[in-house]
């Protein structure tokens, strides 16, 4: 199809407007009251409040750390998911069941879904009573509020995401390729290992950055799951902007979370493009 | 003994029964081709052969060892894909290089059977490029050099000429006819091409809807078809309904004069077969068959002339002449007789 010049400044012009407006202007704006205070004045104090006090490094560390464990945890339990779903199951009416079941937890409120964690980890909810009515326990164990509540609503929430990233690779991995393997004397383990998984990669890559990037910045799950005992900086941002009334602060956090992400996912990115480059180690 | 021996072999998708009760007997160092329409089971022959379709029933047995039960990985055979099936990640030498390695050869024994599998091929020079560098003759041969370096009893190859132009798909039947010879391995070829089968194979399988419809050489296939179904599918046929007689006698229907052929005892619907380059314009030697009808049409192709004559019955019948065809001058439209030799023509009754 042939488009003309004014056409194609139109269809590149509306998304670049909307970007322009909606996100490129309110984060210049955070930007540049990261680096003023109350009285309007140029100020270096929020960096050096966030960047000075060993707290707001805890903060920002702890957030990396359960974005990290959640994209590993969901990349363990994501990718047997995708396998099955994508190279296993034959039926098709099956795989579409497979993808709905996958998808069905985004159809419904991530505030909703908490609540539902909630019912289930209480003092009071399912499993604790489970256990005590088993006599595995003999007191309610204190499920929510820790760390891995944050963790398992979190995998909860980002699961999806991973296993549509790699079953798509997966689904469009050419199937001779693994019976050319089997066929030259792989086992079924080192056709995983050997092919497979290194041309899954791509779905790896994506599932493992979507799923960082929006761990880092989740709020809800969270601040949910952790009754308010553990502080991610999403929450810390929050609090700033809307119990405090610090925006000044809050924009400084948010710059610095931004800053260190994009340091980590370039990092990342260019850690996995230069190594599968060329596979001389089979 | 034969190298590989294929008994009733049986196998059912759903109620679509695709292989019927084959039954092959494979010598050691045979080109064998298995020819058929898509759909005839010839690709699931070879690959319950190579393991990749579990069979229902009969038995696959290599060098007298019943292969039936075992995975892939441990079968003496290796294939060649449609699609060539090269592995993008890794580089030429690393994909000819993956058989042996997954087999436990050390990293010496390595280049001694990865080089040769190369030079064999002649992609010595293309050894450190990646697959999608490569064309698709290039990757053809990569493919091929994968699938021997395993050192397989028998190579199968799944229409590997398939995906390839023609010119470069006539020159890689030749070299296939040579890399055949000079490893003296025993090759499974599947193709739904008819040429392609009688330039290569030394025996010819040809396949009809899950069965073996004949066996031979592609001289034998080709003189002496024992079906319909073979006679039309390799080479050109005239293919003339016949109507027999109470005293035993056949005539081509619609035509008066009884043919000096007899029917087979016992047999179905007889049919006469005719290849167009055995009738000639005008009467038949003696003992021959004439008839007459009317030219169609003539079409120059090149090497050879072809003529469409109308026959009684209303079917028309090709007439293949060797350069411009100057044994006639006849316009279209004219009525012509042709004939043909007593022996150039057979009854078929399958």
């Amino acid at each position: 199809m042939r488009i003309n010049r004014l056409w194609a400044a139109i269809l590149l012009g509306i998304p670049l407007i909307y970007l322009i407006v909606f996100f490129v202007t309110p984060l210049g704006m955070v930007v540049v009251d990261s680096f003023s205070n109350e009285a309007g004045e140029l100020t270096l104090a929020n960096y050096a409040t966030v960047l000075g006090e060993a707290y707001y490094w805890r903060v920002l560390g702890y957030t990396f750390w359960i974005a990290l464990v959640t994209c590993v945890a969901t990349l363990i339990l994501g990718y047997p998911l995708a396998y099955y779903m994508s190279l296993i199951e034959r039926r098709r009416t099956m795989r579409r069941l497979c993808f709905i079941l996958i998808l069905m937890p985004l159809f419904t409120s991530n505030i909703v879904r908490s609540f539902g964690w909630i019912v289930l980890l209480g003092r009071e909810g399912l499993v604790n009573e489970t256990l005590l009515l088993l006599g595995i326990v003999d007191r309610p164990l204190r499920l929510l509020s820790t760390e891995v509540a944050i963790i398992i609503g979190m995998i909860y929430v980002m699961l999806p995401f991973m296993v549509l990233a790699i079953a798509s690779v997966l689904q469009n991995m050419n199937g001779s390729l693994r019976e050319a393997s089997r066929d030259l004397g792989a086992t079924a383990f080192a056709t995983f290992l050997k092919v497979t998984l290194p041309l899954s990669a791509p779905g790896i890559v994506a599932g493992t950055l979507i799923v960082f990037t929006l761990s880092i910045s989740s709020y809800v799950t969270p601040r949910i799951m952790s009754g308010g005992r553990s502080v991610v900086s999403s929450m810390l941002i929050y609090d700033q902007f809307m119990l405090v009334f610090n925006p000044f602060l809050g924009s400084a956090i948010a710059v610095v979370l931004l800053v260190a992400s994009f340091a980590l996912i370039i990092a990342y990115t260019l850690l996995m493009e230069r190594r599968p480059a060329r596979g001389t180690s089979t | 003994m034969p190298l590989i021996a294929i008994d009733r072999l049986t196998k059912s998708y759903g109620s679509l029964q695709v292989l019927k009760g084959v039954s092959l007997d494979i010598e050691e160092g045979e080109f064998v081709a298995l020819l058929g329409p898509s759909g005839c089971g010839k690709t699931t022959l070879l690959r319950a052969i190579a393991g990749f379709v579990d069979i229902d029933g009969g038995d696959i047995a290599i060098g007298g060892r019943s292969i039936a039960g075992e995975p892939p990985n441990r079968r003496p055979v290796n294939m060649v894909f449609q699609n060539y099936a090269l592995f993008p990640h890794l580089t030429v030498r690393d994909n000819v290089a993956f058989g042996p390695r997954r087999n436990g050869v050390d990293k010496a024994g390595l280049a001694a059977i990865v080089d040769p599998a190369l030079e064999t091929v002649g992609m010595t020079a293309y050894a450190d490029r990646l697959p999608a560098q490569l064309s698709g003759g290039q990757q053809q041969r990569v493919a091929l050099a994968r699938a021997i370096a395993n050192k397989p009893k028998v190579l199968l190859l799944d229409e590997p000429l398939g995906a390839l132009d023609l010119k470069l798909r006539k020159r890689m039947q030749m070299e296939l006819k040579h890399l055949h010879q000079k490893l003296g391995i025993t090759f499974l070829f599947v193709t739904h091409d008819q040429e392609e089968a009688l330039v290569m194979a030394d025996r010819i399988v040809v396949m009809q809807e899950g069965d073996i419809a004949q066996v031979g050489t592609g001289e034998d296939i080709y003189a002496r078809p024992q079906s319909r179904y073979v006679a039309d599918f390799i080479g050109e046929a005239n293919l003339l309904p016949l109507e027999a007689g109470p005293d035993g006698t056949l005539r081509i229907a619609g035509e008066a004069e009884p043919l000096p052929y007899r029917a087979p005892a016992g047999a179905g619907a007889p049919t006469l077969l005719v290849r167009p380059e055995e009738i000639r314009v005008g009467a038949a030697p003696a003992g021959g068959v004439s008839l007459s009808g009317t030219l169609t049409d003539r079409v120059f192709i090149g090497n050879a002339t072809r003529l469409f004559v109308k026959i009684a019955n209303g079917q028309s019948v090709v007439i293949q002449q060797a350069g411009a065809g100057t044994e006639d001058t006849l316009p279209a439209g004219a009525p012509v007789r042709i004939g043909w030799a007593r022996e150039a023509a057979r009854v078929l009754t399958g």
